[in-house]
């Protein structure tokens, strides 16, 4: 893993890290970050230039922090349901 | 590596695929977001999420391609599916498993194919993420580990939206999650004049069992109970965890004689079940059974039936099954 991947990966999901999660969801962070170097690592071996690679890590990180969201309000509103 | 009959296990395929509730759902921006992406970076015409149905591959998202599905026997990711590695196909037209098929002689015409299958944290591959071209060509390695990276995100945003409708315990559907379920199952069984049952189980002196062994053992013992409901159920059934030791399962196609004789094997399982906290106990549940009556009720008023059956059960001496009058009879 490039330490160059590990750093796009780290800067695009850093706006996510100072919140506090539910346990389950701090996993499903951990595990989006993994993806996302793991994308990045694959995209700078396949020739993309870091800009590109920043894009498509930001595209993706994007589309996830609004389900995370979506996620995070609906177990909140089961919460304060008092249901399961 | 996954041992082979992990890969031959197609009924647990298509279960962990409906569990994810996502066939038949509208484009959704995630992954058209991945397939753009992904048809960017490679340089192809076409490019799909492919889910593979039982019987259809069904595309969430997809680019360059007409056709919303097709049957599984032209499907490419069918092969796909059935290895944990990418399935490369430089040139169709050279392959003897699919020189001859409709989609490489006709539109949408195939040469080259680049499928990743979409393998969930439980080892089934529900599908695949696809690059194809019209022309022949190779993918290099690099490509492969782009489009790798690609169907990880896509199982991803899958498990992500299972999390807002599972019981973390249980693994259940949440209440929530089970009521959309069930209004939908309705909904589809008075249109097509089809039968639904529902039962609610419950499990006896389940405050004993907390005040006895701890509520650590509660725990397993709900998880147990849930774990053994869903591996009886068929893959259209679903199982929600209702209240605190309360599951409610949903049986589209199934009448009540049928909901009846199907919760009365999961009773005896259950009666026959160690659960191993430590320590080791056993307990029992009651459960109450009311079908659907589409010209009479809405499926709310299904589960206050059930219910009532429940505690029939209970009031009789619990460890048993009970069946609610009819909606007609229970109206008049």
């Amino acid at each position: 893993m490039s330490q160059i991947a590990a750093d796009l990966a780290a800067q695009t999901i850093a706006p996510l890290v100072p919140a506090r999660m539910p346990a389950v969801l701090t996993a499903s962070i951990l595990q989006h970050e993994r993806n996302l170097t793991t994308l990045a690592t694959a995209l700078l071996n396949d020739g993309c230039d870091e800009s590109t690679v920043a894009a498509s890590l930001a595209t993706m990180f994007e589309s996830y922090r609004k389900q995370l969201t979506a996620v995070l309000v609906r177990l909140k509103e089961d919460a304060d349901a008092g249901g399961i | 590596m996954l041992a082979a009959s992990e890969f031959s296990d197609e009924e647990g395929r298509v279960r962990a695929l409906e569990r994810y509730g996502v066939l038949d759902t509208v484009a959704e921006v995630p992954f058209e977001k991945i397939v753009a992406l992904v048809q960017q970076v490679l340089n192809v015409p076409m490019c799909a999420v492919s889910l593979v149905d039982r019987h259809r591959q069904w595309f969430k998202a997809k680019r360059g391609l007409e056709a919303c599905e097709t049957a599984r026997d032209v499907s490419f990711c069918t092969h796909t599916i059935k290895t944990p590695e990418p399935l490369i196909v430089r040139d169709a037209t050279e392959d003897p498993r699919f020189a001859q098929n409709p989609l490489v002689v006709g539109p949408p015409f195939i040469r080259a194919y680049a499928g990743i299958p979409l393998r969930t944290p439980d080892g089934y591959n529900i599908g695949s993420l696809c690059a194809i071209d019209t022309k022949p060509r190779d993918f290099p390695e690099t490509q492969i580990a782009v489009l790798d990276s690609f169907a990880k995100l896509v199982v991803e945003e899958l498990e992500l939206r299972q999390i807002a409708s599972s019981d973390h315990l249980s693994g259940a559907l949440s209440r929530r999650a089970f009521t959309e379920q069930a209004a939908n199952e309705a909904e589809r069984a008075r249109r097509y004049g089809r039968p639904l049952s529902l039962a609610v189980l419950d499990i006896d002196f389940f405050k004993k069992v907390n005040d006895t062994w701890g509520h650590a053992a509660g725990d397993v013992a709900i998880k147990r109970i849930a774990e053994t409901a869903m591996a009886a159920m068929r893959g259209s059934d679903a199982l929600g965890r209702i209240g605190g030791e309360e599951f409610a399962l949903l049986m589209p196609e199934t009448t009540a004689d049928n909901a009846r004789l199907f919760a009365e094997r999961l009773r005896a399982t259950i009666e026959a079940l160690d659960i191993d906290a430590p320590p080791k106990f056993r307990v029992t549940v009651s459960i109450g059974v009311a079908e659907f009556d589409g010209d009479a009720e809405k499926i709310e008023e299904t589960l206050a039936r059930a219910d009532r059956a429940l505690y029939a059960a209970k009031n009789a001496g619990r460890n048993r099954v009970a069946v609610a009058e009819t909606a007609k009879a229970n109206a008049a």
